[in-house]
Parts: structure tokens; C-alpha cells; sequence
């Protein structure tokens, strides 16, 4: 893939800025778990948690493979936590599939352990491990935004349109990511995929504030 | 049919109400006001008063002695927090 040159070091960037949204949010979600004593909440934390290690996993290889090159040995060795490693895919699913199951309701532990493992072994066993990821995501996201757009139609509610508009970013992000792999200017997607999702944590941790902060 | 309300946004009816008539309200106007029986209120007033939330006085109007509740310190805080953890569940629909 063609990435540009100049991008290597900005990636890690816009994936850390993501990772300190998915940690305010996760202290955040805790914050309303202590107070309430609701494990919904703790869920939610949860999942903003995996979320938050799959942006660390990326941020730190992106940054020493920006540092060091590529075939240093601690580069090679971080690979097996990178983007589109099976650890990164496996948890950054993981936060997404608990998600949509606190803001579903849907607490059926086979189910979800059900779900989880035919990602799993989607992802272990396809010859395209990293596509095959987006797709799982762009399907949860698609589920979570459905649930979001009725929960903003419900509250009429500036802060619940924030959290579709967020998840709808992240969705996009993913559909970019997809495309990558059928258009020549995949660069261009490559960054604005990025940005996107940058962009979808942005919006979210701006609903947070919004509601913490006042 | 609207849904039962938890026990967090019964407590937040409960403080909103006593907040909305000035941080001190009678325990009839409570009742009225937050929806419940009169024992569910006296548990949910106990609580409150446990946690130093609320407190119980007795006001003196034309030579007849009335029960009051006010909303303390702590109540103001945890009805904000309160406040704050409604919009966070608005805000993901949860």
C-alpha cells in the first residue's frame, strides 16, 4: 500500500489523540459506575478500555516504526500487536461487541460469546484477516448507530445526536478502510480513514465533556 | 405504559422536587411531588437522611408545629452528579 511518507509519525498522532478520547471516556464511563453502582456502566468503561489499548498497541509500533524503521527487532517484534494483528482486531472487536451489547441490553452471554468466537475465527482462519475485520466492525458499528439514531429520535437530545454522529464517523473510518484495498488513490483513504476515526472519538469524548464538564 | 423508574431516578425525583420549592419542601408536597407510597417514601427519606443528604425539621407557623425537609449540602452535590449521570445514560440511550 502506498502510504506516503510523510503520514508515518502522523498516524501515531491521530491514533494516540484516539486513544486519550477512549481513556477519558473509560474514566468517564467508571466515574458514572462508582456513583450508581450500575455494571452498565462498568461495561461500557470496559469496552472503552480494550478500545483504548487497541490505539496504544498502534500508537506505540507506528511511533517506533516512525523512530527505528521497520526491520528493527523490537519493530518486528510489536507487529504481533499492530494494526491488523490478530491482538489488535481481536480486542478492538471485543470493545466494540460490548458496546453494542450494553447500549442493546442484550446481556445473553452465549450470544455474545457466540458472536465473538465466528469473528474470531473469521479473522484466524480468512486469507484476508484485516478486510474481514473492517466488515465485522462496519456490522456492529451499523447496529450500534441503528440503536443510537432511535435514542436520538427518543431524547431529541444535542449530546445523544454527538454520540451517532461519533459512531457514525467511526463507521465511515471503517468503510474507508475497506475501500482501500479497490481504488488507486488508496493513500488518500488510508489518511482520511484516520481522520475519520480521529474524528468519530473527537465527537464522543465532546459528548462527554459537554455532559461532565458543566 | 411508561416504564418503572430505578431506585437512582426515584432519589433524583425525590431531591429535583425538594430543589424545585427552594431546598425545603413538606413532606405531603414531597409525596405528591415524587410518585410514591408512604412507606416507600419514608425508606427512600431514611436513606437520604442517613447519607446526610436531606434533614428533618420542625418549623413553627402560627402556634402550629410543621415537618419540613431540606435539601443539604451534600444533597445539592449529589443531585448535580445525578444530574450529570442522567445525561451521560440519555446521551448513549442506556
Amino acid at each position: 500500500m502506498g502510504i506516503p511518507t510523510w503520514f508515518f509519525g502522523a498516524n501515531a498522532g491521530l491514533e494516540f489523540l484516539a486513544m486519550i478520547a477512549s481513556i477519558l471516556i473509560m474514566y468517564f464511563a467508571y466515574r458514572s459506575y462508582k456513583l450508581s453502582s450500575q455494571r452498565k456502566f462498568f461495561y461500557l468503561g470496559l469496552a472503552f478500555f480494550f478500545i483504548g489499548i487497541s490505539f496504544f498497541a498502534r500508537t506505540i509500533t507506528h511511533l517506533l516504526f516512525y523512530i527505528f524503521g521497520a526491520n528493527s527487532l523490537l519493530t518486528s517484534f510489536l507487529q504481533h500487536i499492530n494494526y491488523g494483528s490478530p491482538f489488535y482486531m481481536l480486542i478492538t472487536l471485543l470493545g466494540y461487541l460490548i458496546i453494542l451489547a450494553v447500549i442493546t441490553k442484550m446481556f445473553d452471554r452465549y450470544s455474545l460469546l457466540m458472536i465473538f468466537l465466528l469473528a474470531l475465527a473469521g479473522i484466524m482462519f480468512s486469507t484476508n484477516p484485516l478486510q474481514l475485520f473492517h466488515i465485522f466492525s462496519l456490522i456492529i458499528l451499523f447496529f450500534i448507530l441503528w440503536k443510537q439514531l432511535e435514542n436520538y429520535f427518543e431524547t431529541r437530545n444535542a449530546n445523544a445526536l454527538l454520540v451517532f454522529a461519533a459512531f457514525l464517523l467511526m463507521l465511515v473510518g471503517h468503510t474507508l478502510f475497506i475501500t482501500i484495498s479497490y481504488i488507486k488513490i488508496e493513500y488518500v483513504f488510508y489518511i482520511l480513514a484516520h481522520v475519520f476515526q480521529l474524528l468519530g472519538y473527537g465527537a464522543l469524548l465532546l459528548a462527554m465533556l459537554r455532559v461532565w464538564s458543566k | 405504559m411508561k416504564r418503572r423508574r430505578n431506585k437512582l431516578e426515584i432519589v433524583f425525583d425525590i431531591l429535583t422536587a425538594i430543589q424545585a420549592k427552594g431546598g425545603t419542601i413538606k413532606p405531603t408536597h414531597l409525596l405528591y411531588k415524587s410518585n410514591l407510597s408512604h412507606n416507600r417514601m419514608r425508606e427512600y427519606l431514611d436513606e437520604l437522611l442517613e447519607k446526610n443528604f436531606i434533614e428533618e425539621i420542625e418549623k413553627k407557623e402560627k402556634k402550629k408545629v410543621k415537618q419540613m425537609i431540606i435539601l443539604k449540602e451534600q444533597g445539592y452535590e449529589f443531585l448535580q452528579q445525578l444530574g450529570k449521570l442522567k445525561e451521560f445514560t440519555e446521551a448513549f440511550g442506556l
